[in-house]
C-alpha cells in the first residue's frame, strides 16, 4: 500500500483526534515499519489494518464508517497531490470510468510496485454505473468514501448501493445513481 | 503529563527523522534510477540516430539505384500529369521515340499513340475510371518521329481524383516495351493461319483429326465434300466404323500402332462415302502432341487418289501388254536370226565345199564374191542382232576364268595370217604383269578385240597395226584395270569424225573408198560392250597417219598361273582326229552336206541322225567322242534330246554335246547349257571354226584317253598342217640353194619310204617300223615338219619300250593319213623357191 495513504490517515487522525491517538494507534499496533511512514515508501497493507482496527477500538467509532470517512478524506489529498493527472476530467462519472484505464495506468508508471484494487466500470446510462470492486485487502469501505470525496468533488449528488459478490468482501459490486 | 508528552514528541520526532531518513533513501535509490534510465535514454537516442542516419542512407542509395534502373531501363518509363503531358521520360523512350527529351516534355501521351489507335487508347482509359480500374495492360502503336510506327505494350498505373462522387483522370505512369517483333510476329501467325487454314479448307485434301481410340474431333470441309457426310455427322464418331471397309482395318491398325509410336506416314486405302461408293485415299497420317509430348490423336491428311489408282491399273496393263509385245519381239529376233542365218549357213557353207572342187579361176572369182558377199551379209546380221540385243539389255556378262593372253595371242595370230598378203605387220607387245587368268567374259573380250582388229585391218594398207595390253592401277582388291589399244596406221581420221564414230550407223565415209561398207555398228557395239563391263573406249587418230583405240576393262586377276605350254597345245596344234566318232544331228540337208563333207575331209568317222528323237535312239547304240547338235530339229528339239540323252544311263551320258545354232541370242546359249550341253556353234561357221570346236573338245576326250593308257608323255601326238617357217629359217637362214636341195631330196626320196612303210604295216613288223621311223625323222625335221618328227620319235621309241600297243597303231594311222598334205606343203613351199 502506498506510504501516502498512511501519511494522510494518521494525517488524518491527528487532525481529528490529536496526536496522542496517533501514538496509541502505533503503538498498539506491531509495525514493521515502527510507524515511521513516509509518502514516497511502500508498506504491507496489514499494516493499515491494525491502526484502522485501533483507532476503532481507541475512538468506538465503526470500521466502516473509518474507513468511508478515510476514503473522503483520502480523495482530497490524492487530488492535491496528482490533481494534474485529472486534467480533463470534468465529472465524476468520467472520473470512475478513467479510473482503470488512465489512473492506474498512470500510477503503475510511477511506482511499478504499486498493488492496486481491481475496478470494472461500465456505464449503464446516463445516470447509472456500475463499478465492480475486486481486491485480497478487501476494502470496499474506503472505495465508497473515495466515490463520495469524488462525488463531493466535482459537486454532484449520486446515492450508492452496494452489493457484496462474495462474503469475504473481496469483490463488491456499486451501483452509483445520479439524483439530481 | 509534561514527561509524557516529551516522550510523546520524542516517539514523533524519531518516527519523522525515521520517515525522513526513509524518503532521502527512496529518493535516492530513484535519483540513481533516474540517472540510469537517462544513460539508457541516451544510448537509445544515439542509436535510433544511427539508425535513422543508416535508413537515410539507403533510402538514397536505393533511390538511386531505382534511377538508374528506370534510367538505364530498355523499356519506356514514363509519367504523365492530368492533361497527359509527359512530366517524366527515361533516356530509353528518347531512344526508342528518336525524340529529345525536351520534345518529348513538350508532347502529351495521346499525341505519340498513332492516330488509328487514339480513340482505342482513350476509350480504354474512361473504361478503366468507370469500372475503378487503376493498373492495366495495353498494346497500342505508337509513332516514331521519323513517323515509323512502334509497337508499344505497357503496364501503367492509373492516378483518379474523386469530385462529386465520380473519378477523373489525374495521371498515369507506366512502363511500356517494345513489342514490334512480337507484334509482327503475332501478325504474321494469324496471317499464316489464316492462310493455312484457307489452304487446308480449299486444297482437295481432308483434314480430320482424331483421338487415340480414333474417335473424330475435328474435320475440315473438304474431308466433308469428299465423303459426302457433313461435319455433324462425323464429329465424335469412330473414323473406322464410319469409313474403313473391313479388309483395310489391319492397315490402319499398323498406321495406328505406329501413330503411338509418335512416327509419321503415309498409306493407301480404300473409304466408303455417306453414299456406299468406295475412294481410294492416300492418307498422310502424323501424331498430335499435347504440351508434355505425349500423343494424343492423330491427324491425317486425305488425297483423292481414285484418279491414280486407275491410270495405275491402266497402266499396269499396258506394261503387261508392253512386256507381251517385247516378248514377241525377242521371239522374232530370235526366228529371224534363225530363218535368216541357215540359208546363209548354206551358202557359205557350200561356198566352202565349192573350193575343193578344183574350180576354175573364173569359177574361183565368182566363189570370192559370193564367200565375200555372203560373210558380210552375215557380219551385218550379227551386227544388227547384237545391237539389238544390246538396246534390250539381253547382254549378260558371263563371268568366268578366262586366259586373257591366250585370247590376245590367238588373235593377233589370226590377224597376221590375214594381212600377211597385204605387207602390213601385226605386232603383238603384252606386258608381261599379265600372267594369271582373268575373270571376265571371254567371248565379249573376243568380240570386243574381233571388232577392233578387223577395223584397224580394213583401213591399213601399210606400215603395221599394234596389239598391246598392259596392266594398269589397281581399282579394288584383286580387280585391275587393264588397257588394251589397237594402233594403226592407216587412213586416219579427222576429229570431227574421230567423234561419230562411236554413233550408230556412223561411218567413216570416203565415197572414193570401197572400205566403208559394214553396217556401222560395229564401234558401237564395242562401245556398249565396254561401258557394260564397267570399263571405258576413245580413240586418237590424225589424218593420214592412223588412229589408236584404246579401252580399259576392270578384271579380275586369278592367282592361277597362265601354263604357256597347254595355251600353245590348244591353239597351235591340231589333233589327229583318227578313231573318232561324232554323231551329226541335223534336220537341214544342206548343212549336214556341208557339216559331212568337212568331217570327211578331216579324217573322221560320223554317224548322223535327222531328227532329235533319232539322235537320242543312236546315242544308245554306241559312245561317240562328239555330238553336233542343231537346235531346231522335228520331233525332239535339240535342247530336249540333249536333256534325254544327259538324264539316261547309256554310253554318251557324259559325251560333249555341242549346240549348232543359227541364233546369235544370248538366251538361246543359256538355255544350251542349262539342257546341258558343253558349247555352241553358231552357224553359219567357218571350217576353221568348226575345226577349233573340234580341237577344243576332241582334244579333252583324247587327253582323257591318254590318261586312261597312262601313257602322258604322248602329248606331242600331232600332225604339221603348215611349215614351220621359223625353223627353216634356222636351218638355212639366206642359203636358198641348200634349202633348194633339202627339199629336193625329201620330195624323191619320202614316197618310197612311205610306201615300204605302209608294206611293214601290212606284215606287222613292228621293229623294222619303228626303225623306218628312226630314218625318216630328220627329214621331217628338215622341211619344218617338227610335230611329225616328234610323232615318228614317239613311234619309234613306243615300239622300243612297249611292242605294240593301239596307241601306237593310232598314231601310225594319224602319220599315214596325214602325209599326203604334208607332201602337198612341202611341194608347195618348194614350188615358191
Amino acid at each position: 500500500m502506498k506510504g501516502i495513504v498512511f501519511t494522510e490517515f494518521l494525517e488524518m487522525v491527528e487532525d481529528k483526534f490529536g496526536y496522542a491517538v496517533v501514538d496509541d494507534i502505533i503503538s498498539k499496533s506491531e509495525l514493521p515499519s515502527n510507524g515511521s511512514y513516509t509518502a514516497v515508501g511502500t508498506y504491507s497493507s496489514h499494516e493499515m489494518i491494525q491502526l484502522v482496527h485501533n483507532l476503532h477500538i481507541n475512538s468506538g467509532i465503526p470500521l466502516n464508517v473509518l474507513y468511508e470517512v478515510f476514503g473522503e478524506y483520502l480523495f482530497g489529498s490524492l487530488n492535491k497531490a496528482y490533481g494534474q493527472m485529472f486534467n480533463g476530467i470534468t465529472n465524476a462519472f468520467d472520473m470512475f470510468l478513467a479510473i482503470e484505464e488512465n489512473i492506474h495506468v498512470q500510477v503503475k508508471k510511477l511506482y511499478p510496485d504499486a498493488e492496486l484494487p481491481h475496478f470494472e466500470v461500465s456505464l449503464i446510462d446516463e445516470n447509472n454505473l456500475k463499478m465492480i470492486y475486486s481486491s485480497e485487502r478487501k476494502m470496499g469501505d474506503l472505495a465508497v468514501g473515495l466515490i463520495k470525496g469524488c462525488l463531493a468533488h466535482y459537486k454532484e449528488q449520486a446515492t450508492i448501493s452496494k452489493n457484496q459478490l462474495s462474503e469475504d468482501g473481496k469483490n463488491v459490486e456499486f451501483i452509483i445513481t445520479k439524483t439530481k | 503529563m509534561q514527561s509524557e508528552d516529551i516522550l510523546l514528541l520524542k516517539r514523533r520526532i524519531e518516527r519523522e527523522r525515521q520517515s525522513r531518513k526513509e524518503a532521502e533513501r527512496i529518493l535516492e535509490a530513484k535519483a540513481l534510477e533516474l540517472y540510469r534510465a537517462n544513460v539508457d535514454l541516451q544510448k537509445l537516442n544515439e542509436n535510433l540516430e544511427n539508425q535513422i542516419k543508416k535508413r537515410t542512407a539507403d533510402l538514397e542509395k536505393s533511390k538511386a539505384r531505382y534511377k538508374e534502373l528506370v534510367e538505364s531501363a530498355n523499356e519506356i518509363v514514363y509519367e504523365v500529369d492530368v492533361n497527359f503531358k509527359l512530366v517524366y521520360v527515361n533516356p530509353a523512350a528518347c531512344h526508342l521515340m528518336l525524340y529529345s527529351l525536351q520534345e518529348l516534355s513538350e508532347k502529351t501521351f495521346l499525341e505519340l499513340v498513332d492516330d488509328s489507335y487514339k480513340e482505342t487508347v482513350k476509350n480504354y482509359i474512361i473504361k478503366c475510371l468507370k469500372e475503378k480500374i487503376s493498373q492495366g495492360y495495353l498494346e497500342f502503336p505508337a509513332k516514331k518521329k521519323n513517323g515509323d510506327i512502334i509497337w508499344l505494350g505497357q503496364n501503367f498505373q492509373l492516378e483518379f481524383k474523386e469530385s462529386d462522387g465520380a473519378l477523373t483522370f489525374n495521371g498515369l505512369k507506366a512502363m511500356a516495351r517494345d513489342i514490334s517483333d512480337i507484334h509482327s510476329a503475332q501478325l504474321e501467325l494469324k496471317l499464316n493461319e489464316e492462310k493455312y487454314r484457307l489452304i487446308m479448307e480449299n486444297m482437295n485434301l481432308g483434314f480430320m483429326e482424331v483421338t487415340n481410340d480414333g474417335i473424330i474431333t475435328r474435320v475440315y470441309q473438304a474431308l466433308c465434300n469428299m465423303t459426302g457426310y457433313t461435319e455433324n455427322e462425323l464429329i465424335g464418331k469412330s473414323a473406322e466404323e464410319i469409313f474403313l471397309p473391313d479388309e483395310f482395318k489391319s492397315v490402319m491398325h499398323n498406321q495406328s500402332l505406329k501413330r503411338e509410336q509418335g512416327e509419321i506416314s503415309a498409306y493407301e486405302v480404300q473409304i466408303i462415302k455417306k453414299d456406299g461408293q468406295r475412294l481410294w485415299v492416300l492418307i498422310s497420317g502424323g501424331p498430335i502432341f499435347n504440351q508434355k509430348g505425349e500423343v494424343t490423336g492423330s491427324v491425317g491428311i486425305h488425297y483423292d487418289i481414285s484418279n491414280l489408282k486407275r491410270v495405275q491399273t491402266e497402266l499396269a496393263e499396258a506394261k503387261e501388254v508392253a512386256e507381251a509385245s517385247q516378248m514377241a519381239e525377242q521371239e522374232f529376233l530370235a526366228n529371224m536370226s534363225h530363218e535368216i542365218r541357215t540359208p546363209l549357213n548354206a551358202v557359205i557353207g557350200m561356198a566352202h565345199l565349192l573350193y575343193d572342187t578344183n574350180p576354175s579361176v573364173e569359177q574361183i572369182e565368182y566363189l570370192d564374191i559370193i564367200k565375200n558377199s555372203a560373210n558380210f551379209l552375215h557380219a551385218l546380221i550379227s551386227d544388227v542382232l547384237d545391237m539389238a540385243k544390246i538396246e534390250a539389255r539381253k547382254v549378260e556378262i558371263k563371268n568366268a576364268e578366262f586366259d586373257i593372253v591366250g585370247v590376245l595371242k590367238s588373235i593377233h595370230r589370226t590377224y597376221e595370217l590375214k594381212s600377211q598378203g597385204k605387207g602390213v605387220k601385226v605386232i603383238l607387245d603384252l606386258d608381261p604383269q599379265i600372267d594369271v587368268l582373268v575373270i571376265g567374259d571371254e567371248l565379249i573380250f573376243n568380240q570386243i578385240l574381233n571388232n577392233l582388229l578387223s577395223n584397224a585391218e580394213k583401213f591399213t594398207d601399210t606400215g603395221y597395226i599394234k596389239l598391246s595390253a598392259q596392266l594398269k592401277n589397281k581399282v579394288e582388291e584383286n580387280i585391275y584395270m587393264i588397257q588394251v589399244s589397237v594402233e594403226d596406221t592407216g587412213q586416219g581420221m579427222d576429229q570431227q569424225r574421230a567423234e561419230m564414230v562411236f554413233q550408230k550407223f556412223k561411218q567413216v565415209h570416203d565415197k572414193n573408198s570401197s572400205k566403208t561398207k559394214g553396217t556401222g555398228l560395229g564401234l558401237a557395239i564395242v562401245k556398249e560392250l565396254i561401258e557394260l563391263q564397267g570399263g571405258t573406249i576413245g580413240l586418237n587418230s590424225v589424218p593420214n597417219k592412223g588412229t589408236t583405240f584404246f579401252f580399259e576393262l576392270p578384271l579380275e586377276l586369278t592367282s592361277k598361273k597362265i601354263n604357256k605350254n597347254a595355251e600353245k597345245e590348244f591353239d597351235e596344234t591340231v589333233l589327229q582326229f583318227s578313231n573318232i566318232h561324232v554323231l551329226i544331228a541335223e534336220d537341214n540337208a544342206l548343212n549336214l552336206k556341208y557339216l559331212s563333207t568337212l568331217l570327211r575331209k578331216w579324217n573322221i568317222n560320223y554317224d548322223y541322225a535327222f531328227d532329235g528323237k533319232e539322235a537320242v535312239r543312236i546315242s544308245k547304240l554306241r559312245r561317240f567322242d562328239l555330238i553336233l547338235m542343231d537346235i531346231q530339229m522335228p520331233n525332239l528339239n535339240g535342247y530336249e534330246a540333249t536333256v534325254s540323252i544327259r538324264s539316261e544311263f547309256g554310253p554318251n551320258q557324259k559325251t560333249p554335246i555341242v549346240a549348232l545354232t543359227a541364233s546369235a541370242m544370248v538366251i538361246e546359249k543359256d538355255k544350251a547349257s542349262e539342257a546341258g550341253m558343253n558349247g555352241v556353234l553358231t552357224k553359219p561357221f567357218t571350217p576353221d571354226q568348226l575345226k577349233r570346236t573340234l580341237n577344243k573338245y576332241l582334244n579333252k576326250e583324247i587327253e582323257k584317253n591318254k590318261e586312261n593308257a597312262n601313257n602322258n608323255k604322248m602329248k606331242e601326238e600331232l600332225i604339221d598342217n603348215q611349215i614351220n617357217q621359223s625353223s627353216l629359217n634356222d636351218y638355212f637362214g639366206n642359203d636358198v640353194d641348200f634349202k633348194k636341195v633339202v627339199f629336193e631330196t625329201f620330195i624323191e626320196e619320202i614316197e618310197p619310204q612311205i610306201e615300204e612303210f605302209k608294206v611293214l604295216l601290212e606284215e606287222k613288223k613292228w621293229s623294222e617300223i619303228g626303225g623306218l621311223a628312226h630314218k625318216m625323222k630328220p627329214s621331217f625335221s628338215m622341211v619344218g615338219l617338227q610335230n611329225t618328227e616328234l610323232l615318228l620319235k614317239s613311234i619309234e621309241t613306243g615300239i622300243k619300250t612297249s611292242g605294240i600297243t593301239q596307241e601306237i597303231e593310232n598314231q601310225i594311222d594319224v602319220f599315214l593319213t596325214n602325209f599326203p598334205q604334208m607332201y602337198t606343203l612341202v611341194k608347195e613351199e618348194f614350188n615358191n623357191f
